[in-house]
């Protein structure tokens, strides 16, 4: 008897085996183990016709709407995440925009100024990359070399004391102040 | 085009398997109650998430979740016996347990539907055979079990042995290989040349 002959006779076996030897409380078991799961057999998915030479399957409708809803869940909690992120982001930008102008002993004047400026004209991005600019120069200690190339942006009140070559071609609180000591002793 | 199974047809398909599937999970795990449930959830299975295929896939989707399932139980059992070894000297042995389980009802016979042994002599003869047989089984490597069962006993094919049992084909041959040979030399120990 080769290896297929014998595999095939003890199979026969225990055929024989499964038909006869099982007890009895064990087979009304498992007719009540097969009730129970036809009980709870899903209905059987149909065919419809949707159009020229399509078809779609119907009957799992319920689980189509609650994927679709799951998947609208959460792009909304994605696109929450990402506004809050970028919220928190400015607000620690214009945050740091002000620690700088305390240090830089700037007037209040000057900053307020500016803020339209910088929403009108400037991208957000461009307004990050200055704010990141100026932490950068605050921390590496070049602030005061670097500050008349950072005063471009800052309006005339704020160069007014790092740009005395200027002075000549601006009406500066300087000038006025000399002009308006010239006139108080011409007057005197 | 396949024909979808009606509930009928799944019904006939679930009565015609059950007890050869019982068998099965029970060579596996050695446990009566345990292999009722891993029947129970496999039909569950197969009812809830694959009632509306084709007649002829439920007999491939069946036992792939009947072995999926038992295999679970191994990693369950596995994971669990960490935590009970250190325990295991105070569980009741086998025979105290089948005393305890014994039910009068359980002594009525089943209907004999085969007329295979007629004889008494022929049918103690048989039931000694059939008992060996399934102790050899209990015996075999998982693997091997496997391979013997679906291929010689659910008679399926190569391809759908080793899709059940994510392996190669090559790797089925060997494991069905190996298992009659070590079969055939159990019951050759035991007396008995079929």
């Amino acid at each position: 008897m080769n290896e297929q002959e014998l595999g095939k006779e003890i199979a026969r076996f225990l055929d024989f085996g499964a038909n006869e030897t099982i007890k009895q409380s064990t087979l009304y078991r498992l007719q009540s183990a097969r009730r129970a799961a036809l009980e709870n057999c899903q209905p059987t998915l149909q065919i419809i016709n949707s159009g020229n030479g399509t078809s779609v399957y119907g009957g799992h409708g319920e689980h189509f709407k609650t994927g679709k809803l799951l998947l609208l869940l959460i792009v909304l909690f994605a696109f929450a995440l990402v506004s809050a992120t970028y919220w928190q982001f400015l607000e620690k930008s214009r945050s740091t925009i002000d620690t700088t102008i305390l240090v830089d002993d700037l007037s209040t004047d000057a900053y307020i100024d500016n803020e339209p400026e910088f929403d009108d004209d400037l991208s957000i991005d461009a307004y990050i990359d200055n704010v990141l600019q100026r932490v950068d120069d605050l921390l590496t200690d070049e602030r005061v070399e670097n500050e008349p190339e950072l005063a471009d942006d800052l309006p005339t009140d704020a160069r007014i004391d790092n740009e005395p070559e200027l002075a000549d071609d601006l009406p500066t609180d300087a000038r006025i102040d000399n002009e308006l000591d010239e006139w108080l002793d011409s007057n005197k | 085009m396949a024909i979808l199974a009606t509930r009928q047809e799944l019904s006939d398909f679930l009565a015609e398997t059950e007890k050869r599937a019982y068998k099965q999970a029970l060579f596996a795990v050695h446990n009566e109650h345990v292999a009722l449930d891993i029947v129970q959830d496999s039909m569950m299975k197969l009812a809830l998430k694959y009632a509306s295929k084709p007649t002829d896939e439920l007999p491939l989707l069946f036992q792939r979740i009947l072995q999926n399932t038992i295999r679970d139980y191994y990693r369950r059992q596995k994971i669990r016996s960490l935590w009970t070894t250190l325990f295991s000297a105070f569980t009741p042995n086998d025979q105290d347990k089948n005393q305890e389980d014994f039910d009068i009802l359980e002594t009525l016979q089943v209907k004999q539907e085969s007329n295979f042994a007629r004889e008494p002599d022929v049918q103690l003869e048989r039931a000694q055979l059939i008992g060996l047989i399934e102790k050899a089984m209990e015996i075999l490597p998982a693997r091997q079990r496997e391979a013997f069962m679906l291929r010689y006993w659910e008679e399926m094919s190569l391809a759908e042995t080793a899709i059940i049992m994510k392996c190669s084909e090559g790797s089925v041959k060997t494991h069905c290989s190996r298992a009659v040979h070590a079969l055939a030399t159990i019951l050759r120990e035991k007396g008995v040349k079929l």
